[in-house]
């Protein structure tokens, strides 16, 4: 059972460090207004500091993880913006603005009730610009490489209502910020490649702080006022630290923070002299669960570092980067331990050589050997590879072992990220490059092994992996060169009647670029259609596709379309504007059944109607003819306004006509584009055809048993060809065919069978009725099927039977056993033992007569 | 229970002679010995079922063999019994005797048979026999 609960507290632990492994910053407390108190909501306010990114990963039901952006001023505040992307644009970004120092301009609003809030009020951003940074004011921490030594100070903390709680001992945190495996100084000394530390480093408390825990958390809006917490906990600790020895702070508290951890950067004005702007430190705040991975991640965050992910939307689902998942190798002391971050983060921070990235260029196919991400090795092979796509995101490519804390990785391979921007973030970001989009990134789908290529057409990629070394990955990376793409003509106009069709304009897609492009074709209109959605066109070259344009259904106007081709050129996307104009007028729309008319000799078939509608924008005038005389129209002219319709109505005259096909074409003509509008008609003059039925349909079966199919003949003892069909009126009858046609003198022979199923002992009946175009039609057939009751037998009757004792069964008893057996117009004992198989009772003892004697 | 108490009256009428005097000695008379007797069955087809009777003296308890079913009739001293399995073979019957010693005395008749198709099978090519 201990054990048990150990397991559950790890797992808790590990899925809350999932969700709150990012950093966030307090803007004000209550009652410390950065305009003060006495400013009224909405009101303008105008506030400069350093601009600051926290990411924030809240508990899943809590929304997604997100970038925030605050502001520190230079007192030592943390103010919460609302500020877009593209306001950010005006001084570097999302993420490149970050640290930069800024004037804000923006209205008070009041956030205090929404989840992960990390302050009361947040400034409703309404420009932002670059300002001079005052006299003093400290370096930005963030945006630049790291390397070289920065040291935390980790201060240890307890909740006022919580002074003996403790997650670990000071002991466990000062190992944890040493040099030991796997100490941070250690972990980052590794990750950097020994350019970058965190050596003097160190862990202090616990102090307590002055108020309770309900005091700085709002468990039911999950929310944590970091403000409050950092300036208590700094002043708690403040007579044993002197904080500007520090370029980060790791807040650690004794209990839940709300469901959160936070990471980043925050200002704080302690042991400065006066006059002196409030220093900006890497800064988090973490809850009692937090473990290794929680420390390296968040610090990461600190150190500027972005998440990765697969490419399915979720953030923590990479356990190839500390800054993803990273739960793959767990430890009884430490937790869960992170492995190394990707190739772009680590160049994030300047610490992969430039020789030791390679660039494939356009027009490349080059073989490189990619040594293993987690040591930079004695040799000069690369550690990066960057390939980049026609569309300007690209690709990285990594090779990972286990080695170091890279030891527990889901696997040894060649990994790929796509880096792109994200939009949901408003920065770029890298994501596993998973093919087989099963939603898991750490599979086989995103491990790429000897023998395998990735291939990526539309980029005119490929990476194949050749080969593995102990501490390498042997790659062919190609890059084909690039297309362009030209338009010819560069627009197409279309204009047409209503009802109309215009002929199809090609236009040409031109190859201007050096490489062979291979180019895909779409369209967003459902009038538009192209004749081919792909190809290849060679450099110089040109590829015609022709554009159809249908405009049935649209009323008068001008429509417009766009068609775009993409493919591997540098100027992919390009799009051609289509536009169509629909003038108004009639269009004749025909509405009938097919008019194919069958009759016998001398004998005139039924009318049949055709409908006629002007479907366009103004009046039809229409008129009919005929080619033929044997058909005739009713009415045969018209006039009809818009949107009208009216009836005509189609006969035939035989008179005079021989036996034979006939085929006459009905023509509507008028003031309509789509005129003239054309009808066939069919006609068959045939002989009289007279059908003959002849079968026996009588069943007789016991319950439930279905007795043999008996035969139906139908007949054409007349003249011409019969065109037949059968239906019964009972659904227990079912028919072997149902409609054929017989010439002169032929029959079919049409199988009925019946089916017991649900039928009650006794006498059924139903008709089969037969009809078709003879003179006598329509026929019909009697079914009956009589359903015999199985008689209710005894063994040891049936027994005695055959032992000539007992009382005789009856003659109908007899007859039913040796049909249930041999069926050989006798009774006998084979009769008896089919007879107990059908009843199930070869297998039970049954109760049996006659003397019992004790032995 | 008549026939079993005269038997027992004619042994112990034996045993007093055999111990007599003077006169003339009397071989004893051998101990009748109930017991259980079983009809075979062999046949150069395989047999679904039987009917077949079995004359002799005191005949009670009969069962089937080799889990077949058996419905039988002892009402005028034969034994007719039909019996029933997937395949008979061999011993298909067991009945009760006073006296084992005496299976020849009894006589067993294949009346008809049918094979496993539930088809008739001629009795002349089964053969069947009692036997301790």
């Amino acid at each position: 059972m201990s054990i048990r609960l150990q397991v559950t507290r790890t797992w808790l632990g590990r899925a809350v460090t999932l969700a709150a492994s990012c950093l966030a910053i307090h803007a004000a407390g209550p009652g410390r207004s950065p305009l003060g108190p006495v400013e009224a909501r909405a009101q303008q306010a105008s506030v400069s500091g350093r601009l600051t990114g926290i990411w924030e990963d809240p508990l899943p039901e809590r929304g997604t993880p997100r970038l925030r952006h605050f502001l520190s001023t230079d007192d030592g505040r943390l103010v919460s913006l609302r500020v877009t992307d593209a306001q950010l644009q005006f001084v570097g970004g999302p993420l490149s603005g970050h640290g930069q120092y800024v004037e804000v301009v923006g209205s008070w609003r009041d956030r205090r009730r929404t989840p992960g809030a990390t302050a009361g009020r947040e400034l409703d951003v309404s420009s932002v610009r670059f300002a001079a940074s005052p006299a003093g004011a400290s370096p930005p921490p963030q945006g630049a490489p790291i390397l070289g030594s920065h040291p935390w100070i980790t201060v240890l903390c307890r909740f006022a209502d919580s002074p003996t709680i403790e997650p670990h001992p000071l002991s466990w945190y000062e190992e944890l910020m040493g040099s030991t495996e796997p100490g941070v100084d250690h972990y980052w000394r590794e990750l950097s490649f020994d350019q970058a530390n965190v050596a003097g480093s160190g862990a202090l408390g616990w102090y307590d702080l002055p108020q309770v825990r309900s005091h700085y958390v709002d468990d039911e809006a999950g929310s944590a006022n970091l403000q409050l917490l950092k300036e208590d906990c700094a002043a708690a600790a403040d007579a044993d630290v002197f904080f500007p020895d520090y370029v980060g702070i790791n807040f650690q508290f004794n209990e839940s923070l709300g469901g959160f951890s936070w990471g980043g950067g925050s200002s704080l004005n302690l042991d400065l002299p006066d006059g002196v702007p409030a220093r900006f430190y890497r800064m988090t705040w973490l809850a009692d669960w937090a473990d290794h991975v929680t420390y390296t991640h968040e610090m990461g965050h600190g150190f500027g570092l972005p998440h990765s992910s697969g490419p399915y939307g979720q953030v923590y689902d990479s356990n190839w980067d500390v800054m993803s998942g990273s739960w793959t190798n767990h430890d009884s002391f430490w937790g869960w331990l992170a492995p190394h971050t990707i190739s772009y983060h680590k160049n994030m921070l300047a610490w992969i050589p430039a020789g030791r990235i390679y660039d494939a260029a356009e027009g490349s196919s080059q073989t490189i050997t990619l040594h293993r991400l987690a040591e930079l090795g004695s040799g000069g092979d690369y550690l990066m590879a960057r390939v980049p796509r026609t569309d300007g995101t690209y690709y990285t490519v990594e090779s990972r072992h286990f080695v170091g804390y890279d030891g527990n990785l889901p696997a040894e391979a060649v990994i790929m990220h796509h880096v792109r921007f994200d939009p949901l973030k408003g920065i770029n970001r890298a994501f596993v490059v998973d093919p087989d989009d099963n939603g898991n990134p750490d599979d086989d789908g995103a491990r790429w092994l000897p023998g395998e290529t990735f291939s990526d057409p539309a980029n005119g990629i490929t990476v194949t992996i050749d080969s593995e070394t102990a501490d390498a990955f042997v790659v062919t990376i190609s890059v084909a060169e690039p297309g362009h793409i030209v338009f010819d003509p560069a627009t197409l106009d279309f204009a047409v009647d209503q009802g109309s069709d215009p002929a199809p304009q090609p236009f040409a897609v031109q190859n201007t670029g050096t490489g062979e492009l291979e180019w895909t074709a779409s369209d967003d209109a459902t009038w538009l259609d192209l004749d081919a959605s792909s190809g290849i066109t060679a450099p110089a070259g040109s590829t015609d596709i022709t554009v159809s344009v249908s405009s049935a259904g649209l009323a008068p106007g001008t429509y417009g379309a766009t068609i775009t081709v993409s493919g591997n050129a540098d100027n992919t996307p390009q799009t051609l504007a289509v536009s169509l104009e629909v003038t108004a007028a009639p269009v004749i729309t025909l509405i009938a059944d097919p008019l194919d008319f069958e009759t016998l000799i001398g004998v005139d078939p039924p009318v049949h109607e055709v409908v006629i509608r002007n479907d366009g924008e103004t009046e039809l005038d229409w008129t009919a003819s005929s080619d033929a005389p044997w058909i005739t129209l009713e009415r045969g002219a018209g006039t009809l306004a818009p949107g009208a319709s009216e009836m005509d109505t189609v006969s035939i005259s035989v008179d005079g006509l021989e036996l034979g096909d006939y085929v006459g074409v009905l023509t509507f003509s008028g003031n309509a584009p789509n005129s003239p509008q054309t009808l066939e008609v069919t006609l068959s003059v045939t002989l009289s055809p007279s059908m003959a039925l002849s079968g026996t349909l009588e069943f007789e079966a016991y319950e439930g048993d279905t007795p043999a199919p008996r035969d139906l003949v139908v007949a054409n003892d007349g003249d011409g060809t019969l065109h037949w069909s059968a239906s019964a009126d009972e659904a227990w009858v079912s028919l072997s065919s149902t409609a054929g046609d017989l010439e002169s003198g032929s029959e079919a022979t049409l199988a009925v069978e019946v089916d017991p199923a649900g039928l009650s002992p006794g006498t059924h009946t139903a008709v089969i009725t037969v009809t078709g175009n003879a003179d006598n039609s329509p026929q019909t057939a009697d079914v009956e099927f009589v359903v015999v009751a199985r008689p209710d037998l005894d063994p040891q009757n049936v027994a005695d039977q055959l032992m000539g004792v007992g009382t005789p069964l009856s003659p109908t008893e007899l007859e039913y056993l040796d049909d249930v057996g041999n069926d050989n117009g006798s009774f006998d004992v084979g009769d008896f033992r089919a007879w107990l198989q059908s009843e199930g009772l070869m297998s039970r003892v049954r109760p049996v007569s006659g003397e019992e004697v004790a032995p | 229970m008549r026939t079993r108490m005269r038997l027992l009256s004619t042994a112990a009428a034996a045993l007093i002679l055999g111990c007599g005097g003077d006169g003339p000695t009397t071989p004893l008379q051998p101990q009748p010995e109930p017991g259980v007797l079983q009809v075979t069955l062999s046949s150069g087809t395989a047999v679904g079922a039987v009917v077949l009777s079995v004359s002799g003296a005191g005949m009670t308890s009969p069962v089937a063999s080799g889990g077949a079913q058996l419905y039988y009739d002892l009402s005028v001293g034969t034994l007719r019994a039909v019996v029933v399995g997937s395949s008979l073979s061999g011993a298909i019957l067991r009945f009760t005797v006073p006296d084992v010693k005496q299976a020849a005395t009894y006589l067993a008749t294949v009346q008809e048979a049918a094979n496993l198709a539930n088809e008739p099978l001629a009795a002349a090519g089964i053969s069947v026999s009692v036997v301790r």
